[in-house]
């Protein structure tokens, strides 16, 4: 817990010189206890947000998380993007992010949670009965950007045991809805094992309930959750979608072979396996649901602690962020294909290739 | 050195031959596609069938029973999927019986029989094997990502089936042989 308390003191330290968005201030307890990430939005930037502002028990507590609304001149469907389920997993942080920064809309809206799960970045605990792809990982990953060195905060996978406010199942993990064996205990502190949520139970459950709303009130048309996997693994380099939308997840793995010859290997959702965004976002909401997995180098069975996670030759941060990007807009194209009357036009994205070459420093502020 | 030689000549003609595409279009319009281990590489090929305006119908689960003559030409999208079968509600088992009965009525029905393969090595394996292997048996021709042929089980399967094998270096190639099989 003293661990916590000051990384969190340190945390907060850094943020208050760092960020560039106000903090809460008198009786505003929006983000008190959650880090104010050094995120820096595009001029296209309509408005920000709370997960709370859905679910008002997340007010004030480690799990609650900004959101960023970007939206077009014209009306159209609306693209939800979401980082930081697991806040170990940065490509998927990183990609949010630069969609943020970079992002210019015309028709439609964009929505972006880049830390889904707030309590995950808050500390980098590796339990005993966890899993190789847990990792213990940096607290801060470092980026060259045109305006400096910037730093981004790396956590963990799971909600902080601190934050959670139930303790994990004796006996296992069981999803409320599920006919599955139990899970380990600590999965009930994986936010992409808790939705569609719930208010009477842990921090997890409610920010899943939170999420659950903000897509079914804003209307989501397509919803993305990003994700790493373990290099070399089988969910490296994976689309998966819900059934419902596993069309337009082909033809978005088609195209991004034939543009960029990035092989992704498509699954559709398992619906009898409980409580993964894509399975729940896709049956509980009108969004077709898709989740991408990019191939994370400190992840996997015997990945040493120090692996490099920003510039690793094998799997570095500007491909895996491409890959999301990629496929996400890839997938926009296939669903406005389908849905000309309410489709989603953006532009300010850096490419594929640029940001292979490149990285992602140069696409930040 | 002679014998090393001769056995050379004859290999490289074997698997010319194994390798080839077929030299004239042979497969008639419309097909009927269907998920052989019930993988989600079908939507791909779906993607492909339309992208290269190739009539056809689509049941990830067709039976025996359902075919007629309405359909010309067969497609299996060969790879097993432990999820895909999952969530089919149908075991390994009852997939290979359906996929026997599926073949043997094709074959009555004089359809042609296409396999394809896209999954790569990451389709392969005990599962994925035994469906591949029943199709190669009964197809006219296959096409496959090469890096699933890196232990040459397609290469050997083709042979002992006597079919025609095009391999592709990615899943995106695939669309032209394909719709090249095509009158």
């Amino acid at each position: 817990m003293k661990r916590v308390i000051t990384f969190l003191i340190a945390a907060a330290a850094f943020a208050g010189v760092a960020s560039v968005q106000p903090a809460p201030t008198g009786a505003d307890v929006h983000g008190r206890y959650t880090i104010a990430h050094d995120y820096r939005p595009s001029p296209s930037l309509s408005r920000t947000g709370w997960l709370s502002d859905y679910y008002p028990g997340l007010l004030g507590t480690p799990g609650d998380s900004r959101v960023y609304y970007f939206e077009g001149r014209k009306p159209g469907g609306t693209l939800f993007i979401g980082g930081g389920t697991h806040a170990n997993e940065i490509a998927g942080i990183m990609a949010a992010v630069v969609a943020i920064e970079n992002l210019r809309v015309d028709v439609g809206r964009v929505i972006v949670v880049p830390n889904l799960n707030s309590s995950g970045v808050s500390h980098l605990d590796k339990e005993p009965s966890q899993p190789d792809y847990t990792t213990v990982g940096p607290a801060w990953i470092r980026l060259k950007t045109p305006s400096g060195v910037r730093f981004f905060k790396y956590g963990s996978r799971c909600t902080n045991l601190a934050h959670q406010g139930v303790a994990d199942p004796d006996g296992g993990y069981v999803h409320p809805d599920s006919e599955e064996e139990p899970l380990a205990a600590w999965e009930f502190r994986n936010l992409n094992r808790a939705y569609p949520g719930a208010t009477d139970s842990g921090l997890t459950q409610k920010i899943a309930y939170a999420v659950m709303l903000l897509l079914r009130s804003e209307r989501v048309s397509v919803a993305f959750d990003y994700h790493e996997a373990d290099i070399g693994g089988r969910l490296a380099n994976m689309m998966v979608a819900h059934p419902k939308n596993i069309d337009i997840a082909a033809a978005a793995a088609m195209d991004v072979d034939l543009d960029f010859g990035l092989s992704m290997k498509l699954e559709p959702s398992n619906l009898f396996f409980r409580g993964l965004s894509h399975r729940e976002w896709g049956s509980g909401s009108d969004a077709l649901s898709f989740l991408t997995e990019s191939a994370h180098p400190g992840m996997g069975q015997g990945s040493a602690a120090d692996t490099d996670v920003v510039d690793d030759p094998r799997s570095p941060l500007g491909s895996r962020v491409a890959l999301h990007l990629a496929c996400t807009e890839a997938v926009v194209r296939a669903y406005n294909q389908a849905h000309p009357d309410a489709s989603i036009v953006f532009s300010g994205l850096p490419g594929y290739e640029a940001l292979v070459a490149d990285g992602v420093g140069p696409f930040l502020k | 050195m002679k014998r090393i030689s001769l056995a050379c000549i004859i290999a490289l003609v074997a698997a010319g031959a194994a390798f080839a595409q077929p030299t004239a279009a042979f497969a008639d319009k419309p097909a009927l596609v269907t998920a052989i281990g019930q993988s989600a590489d079908f939507e791909m090929i779906k993607v492909l069938l339309t992208r290269s305006k190739i009539p056809f119908t689509a049941n990830t689960l067709v039976m025996a029973s359902d075919l007629n003559a309405s359909s010309k030409t067969l497609i299996l999208v060969a790879g097993g999927s432990s999820k895909g079968l999952g969530a089919a509600g149908i075991s390994a088992e009852v997939e290979l019986e359906r996929t026997k009965a599926l073949l043997k009525r094709a074959k009555e029905l004089k359809m042609k029989i296409i396999t394809v393969h896209v999954g790569g090595v990451a389709r392969r394996g005990p599962l994925s094997d035994s469906f591949i292997e029943i199709c190669m048996a009964a197809s006219d021709y296959a096409i496959i990502v090469a890096d699933g042929d890196s232990d040459g089980l397609f290469t050997k399967l083709a042979g002992e089936a006597k079919i025609a094998l095009t391999k592709v270096p990615k899943i995106s190639t695939v669309g032209a042989p394909l719709a090249a099989a095509f009158k």
